[in-house]
């Protein structure tokens, strides 16, 4: 997986290197002039994050280099590939989720989620989707609010 | 005394009894799924137990770690793929027991090595916490900085592949706990300039994004990709009272192992990051080892399965002794627990048993009630947890899911909470990808803020700066052999580095 930690790599001297460039000075407040200062552990850290993201990537790109010339193959991970835009295509929808929960409350979302992710695990038991898409979060939302005293969302919509 | 009498009555209660009982059972559920674990359960579980009385949630928590335990040992025997990692070893001869017929027997050997094992160090951690509490409240802040150093040197030493990505993940950690409030100015950090960050970011966020949903994207994919897991494995129990029950004689001949596995994982579940796996490991090669027939390990030999449970099931109490002490946790589990301590308003470390005696007395109590209760349940509802292996993986996933959001929503009823979980989760997701520790990252995340107050006070005492780490005797300890340690770990990585590069030089 050299092509993966390489990339890897390259993501951590990018953020590492915003981080002490702009992020930390920015938005972190003065200290008591001893002691440890506010950015002292910070910044630490960054510089350890960003030399060992520097010799990683190195490392990476002398393998990478070295299994081309020799015609080594690797296993990747598929990072850049089907599993990493899975990951992200997941993300989207829980994302979409929280968004339509804002605004059609829990009870709505949840069912409306549940639908969708039991259609990605493969789910094609139309009475057991359906099921399973209702009670479920009506369960949860019952089992909050008469359990704990919890209220989930109702929706700016339902307000 | 009183202390410790108001803590036993208090384990004693209703509530108390009731929540350890869900807690083992819910555990031992989750332990025996595949793909599924108890540190995942006890993250989501966390913020649900806000209701709840400090001892009934802690032990709630507590008695799935310990059912998660046994729970994983089932789908080892059974289908021959661990439910949980320590659970590999119990593959080589409780799977073979199972295919002569024998599962039930094999997971009764598993049940009752896990609770003596479990018994041996819980007893370990309430004899040796409290003294060992005492020596802490006497360490400093350079005593104290030495030991998360040396803890946090070890932990990426024992749990990564690779050192880099391990200094990596645990900085990472540290740099994500310095997000909020400065704890001496109270500046501002790194919070750009949103409230909901100024609290900095929550463990229970992390720990149910990072080790519960990412664990399931990664599980869902594997559903597309792996067809043959999808299919239902059957699971048969033989009827043959002979295959089910498990002799007298045959459980005496498994005790020294049992006992000698229990002190293997209950030494090393002292030590953070140890984790159970080589405790597990190390149990079943003793066993083999000092076995009259040796050559019948991996075919069906009951001690086989008795030793790696017996060591594993020991570790989880032993990986309390650091939390109640230092406040450092020992495995995943304990971090999460440092969760549940601090929405009770618990700081674990030294001085838990001067402040919180009564709470601490009545963990202690509920440590050993939930060991009986769980020889209890797994007795009577053994072939209901077989059965569950059954469970389709297309309704598990979705509720894990919208659980999940839930659980975040539930800590501070924001929906923001519930984007940082999505976050967590897919750095915790592209992490396990990588190959890079999630364990240490969260394991630097809880220990970053104690190593940071630890500094600054070190720093206005010292004279010397940094340097009296060094010049303290204690600390000075802790220092060279996290010293010898790292040096011991970096030697091997340069090592496996460029016997790769000789390697493709010869190809």
């Amino acid at each position: 997986m050299q092509k993966s930690n390489f990339i890897a790599g390259l993501v951590l001297m990018v953020l590492t290197g915003w981080m002490l460039a702009y992020a930390i000075p920015n938005h972190t407040g003065t200290g008591m002039g001893y002691g440890l200062e506010p950015e002292g552990l910070p910044t630490v850290v960054t510089w350890i994050i960003l030399v060992l993201a520097v010799l990683q990537t190195f490392t990476s790109a002398r393998n990478l280099i070295q299994n081309k010339k020799k015609n080594i193959e690797d296993n990747e991970v598929g990072v850049t590939g089907s599993l990493g835009l899975f990951a992200i295509l997941l993300s989207c929808i829980m994302g979409g989720m929280i968004l339509l929960m804002k605004y059609a409350g829990f009870l709505f979302a949840g069912v409306v989620f549940m639908i969708i992710i039991q259609l990605i695990c493969g789910q094609r038991n139309v009475i057991k989707l359906g099921l399973l898409a209702v009670c479920t979060p009506l369960f949860l939302k019952l089992a909050f609010w008469y359990g704990m005293g919890v209220m989930l969302p109702t929706g700016v919509l339902f307000n | 005394m009183e202390d410790i009498l108001a803590g036993i009555g208090e384990a004693l209660t209703l509530i108390n009894f009731v929540f350890l009982s869900l807690g083992i059972f819910l555990g031992v559920i989750i332990g025996a799924i595949p793909g599924l674990n108890a540190p995942m359960a006890i993250a989501i579980a966390v913020p649900l137990t806000y209701y709840l009385p400090t001892t009934a949630a802690i032990g709630f928590l507590l008695g799935i770690n310990k059912g998660g335990t046994f729970g994983g040992s089932i789908a080892a025997i059974l289908l021959n793929t661990p439910g949980t990692p320590e659970a590999t070893v119990a593959t080589l001869d409780g799977h073979p027991l199972a295919q002569q017929g024998k599962g039930e027997k094999a997971m009764k050997v598993a049940l009752y090595s896990d609770v003596i094992g479990d018994t041996i160090s819980d007893l370990v951690l309430i004899f040796v916490a409290a003294p060992l509490a005492l020596v802490a409240l006497k360490m400093g802040p350079t005593e104290i900085a030495s030991v998360i150093i040396f803890s946090l040197v070890l932990i990426i030493a024992l749990e990564a592949q690779s050192i880099v990505k391990g200094m990596i993940a645990a900085c990472l950690g540290i740099l994500v706990s310095c997000i909020g409030l400065d704890p001496m100015t109270s500046s501002q950090r790194l919070t750009f300039d949103y409230v909901e960050f100024e609290q900095g970011i929550s463990i229970i966020g992390i720990g149910i994004g990072m080790l519960a949903l990412s664990e399931v994207f990664l599980s869902i994919h594997k559903m597309f990709t792996d067809k043959e897991s999808q299919e239902d494995k059957g699971v048969v129990l033989s009827d043959n009272a002979e295959d089910r029950k498990l002799s007298w004689s045959e459980f005496k001949s498994c005790l020294p192992t049992i006992f000698k596995s229990s002190g293997i994982g209950t030494a090393l579940g002292i030590l953070p990051g140890l984790g159970a796996i080589l405790a597990a490991y190390l149990g079943y090669g003793a066993a083999k080892k000092s076995s009259k027939n040796p050559e019948s390990f991996g075919k069906g030999n009951i001690k086989g399965v008795a030793a790696p449970v017996a060591a594993s099931a020991a570790v989880c109490g032993a990986n309390l002794v650091p939390l109640f002490t230092l406040g450092i946790p020992g495995n995943v589990a304990a971090a999460m627990l440092i969760g549940a301590f601090v929405i009770h308003g618990v700081t674990p470390g030294p001085l838990m048993f001067e402040e919180n005696g009564v709470i601490i007395y009545g963990i202690f109590a509920s440590l050993i009630i939930a060991n009986v209760l769980n020889l209890v349940l797994g007795n009577i509802f053994l072939r209901f947890f077989a059965k569950v292996l059954t469970l389709s993986k297309n309704i598990i996933y979705p509720v894990i899911c919208l659980t999940c959001m839930v659980g975040a929503f539930t800590e501070t009823s924001s929906l923001f909470a519930i984007g940082l979980m999505l976050v967590m989760a897919l750095v915790g997701y592209f992490m396990k990808l990588l190959k890079y520790p999630f364990v240490t990252f969260i394991i630097g995340f809880i220990l970053g803020p104690k190593l940071e107050l630890s500094l600054q006070q070190l720093l206005m005492i010292s004279d010397t700066g940094i340097w009296i780490m060094f010049t303290k005797p204690v600390s000075a300890v802790f220092m060279v052999i996290a010293g010898i340690v790292a040096v011991k770990t970096i030697i091997k990585q340069v090592k496996m580095f460029l016997d790769r590069g000789k390697a493709i030089e010869a190809v």
